[in-house]
């Protein structure tokens, strides 16, 4: 499992970005930057990411952390080590990606995970950016997070 | 209570007991204090990038660059030189497919590319040039036919392969610039083959960048001015990005020197995949190359 066509993020896509561009223009929020992360093969690398990744949040003081993954599988590994680090810290963190039918791992810190499935197959389609990040997608994502924040500094 | 209402007055005393005083004293702060949770965001603006559009409405294989007349033309012997980049790619075919011209074969789709090119500064600031109108599709096959994919190809008739108009994909209108390479047998699979697919386009892209940076401002069609803000008492958010590099087809180059190209990045997996901080700025403006 990896990335497929369908689910893989051109060169375009990141430079149309719809998350950044919503997100830096909404002005009830400070976006501090975007940190790029990358997935790699191995399992344990995986988790000394994730732990960098921790830190670097914890660093930042942040309120809340947008993630999204591009890809499927073994991707999710991350992605859950991911959330799981800003869960142990505190951190309200909304996700998105892929997760076909169903995702290889949870833990107890992913509450809100935003399907990007567009087909509804929960399946690689094999067609070009069909199951990526879109407006309506970020939209979601941000309202959640606001309330997640919200409720946190209660 | 105490109530007074004065319709005209020059000097007023009032006198009361102190603890009535006190109260009218907190009503007033706690007011005070409600007016502040609530205040004008602080815009701190960090960094500007202009950015300008140029608008081309057609794309034409001929025997020299340039873009003219809201045309662009590219030099066909370009595809020949290209294979000089690196060893590894075997063949490079060129070919313009227009809006209605889409019920094609293409090969496997490696990466949708813009072309943009960086006229003052560095990548998310200064001043930018991006070609509206048209798009990079990179495809490519091994020596043996093999498609170069990893899980699952897109090859095969481009309608029904891309879902045209998403954020990564071009719009109905667009003309798309198909770069096809052929690439040393077996090597699909590794990070090299791929990698050197992405360097050919990069050189072929650099030789349109450079007339891109010619055109003169007064002919852009759009321009806009994207700017770095810091919002100073809002709640903070990252954004995180978690991206393929796990080598072969799964690699992103950060930071290249031009909006969306390969030359002068550094591949994320070099970097050791740990997580880099990009501004806004820095995303919009092509720091973020997919060799997915």
């Amino acid at each position: 499992m990896g990335i497929g066509p369908s689910t893989k993020e051109t060169t375009l896509h990141h430079m149309n970005d719809p998350m950044v561009e919503i997100v830096r223009n909404d002005r009830s929020l400070d976006l501090v930057g975007i940190a790029v992360v990358g997935s790699p093969q191995d399992n344990l690398e995986k988790f000394y990411v994730a732990k960098r990744l921790g830190m670097l949040a914890e660093a930042l003081g942040v309120d809340g952390v947008l993630i999204y993954a591009e890809g499927f599988g073994n991707q999710h590994i991350d992605f859950a080590a991911h959330i799981e680090e800003l869960g142990k810290r505190g951190i309200p963190a909304v996700g998105l990606t892929f997760a076909g039918n169903g995702l290889v791992v949870e833990n107890e810190y992913m509450e809100d995970i935003i399907d990007l499935d567009k087909a509804g197959e929960g399946m690689e389609t094999e067609i070009v950016g069909q199951n990526c990040v879109t407006k309506k997608d970020v939209i979601k994502s941000i309202k959640i997070l606001k309330k997640k924040m919200k409720n946190k500094r209660r | 209570m105490v109530k007074l209402s004065i319709a005209r007055a020059r000097s007023l005393t009032m006198e009361m007991p102190e603890k009535y005083a006190e109260l009218a004293l907190k009503n007033k702060t706690r007011k005070e204090s409600k007016d502040e949770a609530t205040p004008f965001p602080k815009e701190k603006i960090m960094r500007t990038l202009t950015w300008r559009e140029f608008s081309v409405y057609d794309v034409k294989i001929t025997n020299e660059t340039k873009i003219e007349k809201n045309i662009l033309c590219i030099d066909e012997r370009l595809a020949k030189r290209a294979i000089n980049i690196n060893p590894i790619v075997k063949k490079v075919t060129l070919r313009v497919i227009k809006p209605h011209e889409r019920n094609v074969f293409v090969n496997s789709i490696m990466d949708i590319i813009p072309v943009a090119a960086k006229v003052e500064g560095k990548i998310g600031e200064g001043v930018t040039h991006f070609l509206r109108g048209m798009v990079v599709f990179l495809t490519g096959t091994d020596e043996e036919g093999r498609q170069i994919s990893e899980f699952g190809s897109s090859h095969g008739i481009l309608k029904e392969k891309v879902a045209f108009g998403m954020p990564g994909t071009p719009v109905s209108g667009e003309i798309i610039l198909n770069i096809d390479v052929v690439i040393e047998k077996g090597t699909g699979m590794e990070r090299r083959g791929p990698l050197a697919a992405h360097q050919v386009c990069d050189w072929i892209l650099d030789n349109i960048r450079r007339e891109l940076k010619k055109l003169p401002p007064h002919e852009a069609i759009y321009a806009q001015e994207f700017k770095d803000v810091r919002r100073e008492g809002r709640p903070k958010v990252l954004i995180v990005k978690e991206l393929g590099g796990q080598g072969a087809m799964h690699e992103k180059i950060i930071m290249p020197s031009e909006p969306g190209g390969v030359r002068g990045g550094k591949s994320i997996i070099d970097l050791g995949n740990v997580p880099v901080i990009l501004s806004p700025n820095e995303v919009r403006d092509g720091g973020i190359h997919s060799v997915t």
